[in-house]
């Protein structure tokens, strides 16, 4: 019961259009699935890509920057080496024509004279050379471009040049211009006495600042030169310098020059600053020593962070094509993944809906593939189980129908019995009370020899209503399992006798033969219903054989039970019968009267003894008219 | 008086059988007896009885049988017959009253109420 109940339940429903509704609501979700892979696959992809990018970026700007400046530091170094050296030179060259302290006074004009033209040869880019005395007048002079006659009225004592220079010191003044481009320099150095005279000599800078001007850095990059105050003194631009353009007004050449502040930062050696056409420039200044100039060297930025520009759009193309590549794997790796999620997820919804026969084709090889796997042994013992249920609810129901059909013949088995039993009853009945109405009603009319017979018949009919009500009792006490059946050792060959000798007088016409054994086994019964089957069957015998005959009743033993039969040579029974005659009322068409016959019982009783004492009872019969034989069989008596 | 009429007498069981006999003997009637339903039929059909009194449980041909047969023969088709059986079931009484039976009687019967039953049924077929 419960069974069918929970198979109802499983049972697939007819309504799962919900569920196939769900399944429908749920194609957005596995779209949102694809995406999410997609965006996780590029955004890891691409943005590993972006990083390495980056970092590759400010790395090789870190050092593409300090290769720059360090070319450019290299560069105004060389610069810076070269002037002062040939500061130096100059500064040597116009102390070699200045004489010991103590030879001071004995050394000529003209001896001097002498020591410059000598000078000219060893500095070439002193121009004119003068030795003032100790009053600031000139005492011998030598020049590239004039006379070489003083000018002994001219007082030199008020000039920066003489005032700085006393003393032995060295003086640097500051760049000027000639012709209207050529830069000069005048330098003075004093006599080592305090109050000596100063020789001062006029230097052309445009050779070795021409130099400077030489310098390359890159295609764009130049340099500059810059005097203590600012003042542009060299530059490849030479219109800029004759301009007299002050630098100061660029803020790195104003940080450069300042004196450096006491706890603040030492100006940056290279940085990107503005040059004066307001380009962004990569700059290194180095200062020069003598003559406190400053040299700049300077290239635009986009040149000298061209490469970093190229390693950028290179990093940057890399890093598309990484991206599309990242999107294009990301695609066919979602697709892979989620494909055949899609594929389980619908058949798992078509499961669902009831569809137990669907497998999920998953072929990945992977986790999914054994999850389909696992997910279509599940679906088959699903399957089974139902199948089961179904099975077993079938067998069921056609025990239950087969129960109800048995019930339902034993009912009208029953019911068939009761009608034919009032029948039975009825018939006799009838004969006794229409034999005593008629002897009322007809009292005198009737001769005293039918009155005889109507009394006769009545006590017949009466017996046989006793005798049927007797066996139906029996009968039913048989069916019951009520009748007290007391197993003892019985002799067959005695009861069989006994039975014939009461039997023989009713039958005269009949021949009994009994062909019992001598050392025929005990059997075990009960001796007072064995009698009764034996005298039941013999009885029909008799009945039975109307035309008398031989009647043989034989026994022998086998396998611990012992047989008897009963054979005549009578009406015999059609084959149709022969299990039929065991049954209560059975009746076989003969032609034989009503009133030979018994209550119907007979054989059904005796079936019910034998089988009470284990035996068994049957009946052989080779077909009407040519006898019968009826056995039972009954066990062997054991010594207990 | 009226010439006695003739009764065919149809049952198996030879003392009930003989009680009628004789019953209707000192009734007035002119019993004919068969103790099946093919002699049943046959006598009805060569004695042209004024009526039948038929019992249903008949060896070779059953009383149902009878009924039918004697319905539908032209010569016996107006045959009252009465019914005297020892079935005491309403369905069967049913049964033969539709099948054209006059009257249904249950054993046991006394002799009155025999020969009351047989003269209802010869009144009803008279009239």
């Amino acid at each position: 019961m419960n069974e069918a109940v929970s198979a109802t339940r499983l049972r697939p429903r007819p309504h799962a259009q919900p569920r196939a509704r769900g399944a429908e609501d749920a194609r957005p979700q596995r779209g949102q699935l694809f995406r999410k892979y997609v965006v996780i696959f590029v955004l890891l992809v691409g943005g590993a890509l972006l990083s390495s990018g980056l970092i590759e970026l400010y790395f090789s700007y870190q050092e593409n920057q300090a290769a720059v400046v360090n070319l450019q530091r290299e560069k105004a170094r060389t610069a810076v080496v070269t002037i002062e050296q040939f500061v130096r030179e100059v500064q040597h060259a116009i102390e070699s024509t200045i004489p010991q302290s103590w030879a001071a006074d004995v050394v000529s004009p003209e001896e001097r004279k002498d020591d410059f033209r000598r000078l000219f040869r060893l500095a070439p880019a002193i121009t004119e050379i003068v030795y003032l005395d100790a009053t600031g007048h000139e005492v011998a002079l030598w020049s590239r471009l004039t006379t070489n006659q003083v000018s002994p009225e001219a007082d030199h004592s008020a000039e920066p040049s003489f005032r700085a220079a006393r003393g032995g010191r060295v003086y640097f003044s500051p760049v000027y211009f000639r012709n209207e481009s050529e830069p000069y320099m005048t330098i003075a150095i004093g006599d080592s006495e305090p109050e000596g005279g100063v020789t001062v000599a006029e230097v052309n800078l445009k050779l070795i600042l021409d130099k400077v001007l030489q310098i390359q850095v890159g295609r764009a990059g130049y340099a500059y030169v810059v005097d203590e105050s600012g003042r542009l003194i060299a530059h490849p631009d030479i219109s800029l310098v004759l301009q007299q353009t002050d630098l100061t007004v660029l803020s790195h050449v104003r940080a450069a020059l300042a004196p450096p502040q006491p706890g603040e930062a030492p100006p940056e050696p290279a940085m990107i600053a503005h040059d004066l056409r307001g380009r962004f420039v990569l700059t290194a200044h180095r200062e020069v020593d003598p003559p406190g100039w400053t040299v700049f060297v300077e290239q635009p930025v986009e040149e000298a962070f061209q490469p970093l520009v190229w390693s950028a759009l290179r990093t940057a193309a890399l890093l598309l094509v990484g991206l599309g590549l990242a999107v294009l794997a990301s695609l066919v790796l979602a697709r892979r993944m989620v494909q055949p999620i899609q594929a389980l997820q619908k058949s798992a919804a078509r499961i669902g809906g009831g569809a137990l026969d669907q497998r999920i084709e998953v072929h990945t090889g992977d986790e999914l593939e054994a999850l389909a796997e696992e997910f279509n042994r599940m679906t088959e013992r699903l399957r089974d189980s139902y199948a089961g249920l179904e099975q077993k609810v079938a067998e069921r129901t056609r025990e239950l129908a087969d129960a109800l059909a048995r019930l339902e013949l034993a009912d009208q088995h029953k019911s068939d019995l009761l009608s034919t039993v009032s029948h039975e009853l009825r018939t006799p009945l009838g004969a006794i009370k229409g034999y005593a109405t008629a002897l009322l009603r007809f009292g005198p009319r009737i001769r005293p020899a039918e009155r005889r017979e109507f009394l006769e018949s009545i006590d017949r009919a009466a017996d046989r209503l006793s005798a049927l009500i007797e066996d139906l009792l029996l009968a039913q006490r048989l069916e019951a399992g009520r009748l007290p059946i007391t197993p003892e050792p019985l002799n067959l060959a005695e009861i069989a006798e006994e039975v014939i000798a009461e039997l023989a007088p009713r039958a005269v016409d009949h021949g009994f033969v009994c062909s019992l054994p001598p050392d025929l086994p005990l059997a075990r019964g009960d001796s007072r219903r064995v009698r009764q089957v034996l005298l039941n069957l013999l009885d029909n015998a008799v009945k039975y054989s109307p035309d008398g005959g031989e009647i043989r009743i034989a026994a022998d033993a086998y396998n611990g039970h012992l047989a008897v039969s009963v054979q005549d040579e009578g009406l015999g029974i059609p084959a149709e019968h022969l299990a039929r005659v065991f049954e209560r009322f059975h009746r076989v068409e003969t032609g034989i009267t009503r009133t030979t016959r018994g209550t119907g019982l007979g054989l059904a009783i005796c079936q019910g003894i034998v089988q009470a004492q284990g035996g068994r009872i049957w009946a052989e019969s080779p077909g009407a008219g040519k006898g019968s034989t009826f056995w039972f069989t009954l066990p062997r008596w054991e010594d207990e | 008086m009226s010439p006695r009429r003739t009764v065919l007498l149809v049952e198996d069981d030879p003392d009930l059988l003989r009680f009628a006999q004789v019953t209707l003997r000192l009734g007035g009637y002119r019993p004919l007896m068969a103790s099946d339903g093919q002699t049943a039929v046959a006598l009805a059909r060569k004695a042209q009885p004024s009526l039948v009194v038929l019992d249903l449980r008949l060896p070779e041909l059953d009383g149902w049988s009878v009924l039918e047969t004697l319905r539908a023969a032209p010569e016996t088709a107006q045959l009252p017959v009465l019914v005297l059986t020892a079935s005491a079931g309403p369905a069967d009484q049913d049964r033969a009253l539709a099948a054209g039976a006059v009257d249904y009687l249950v054993k046991p019967v006394s002799a009155d109420a025999l020969l009351a039953a047989i003269e209802r049924a010869l009144a009803g077929s008279a009239s």
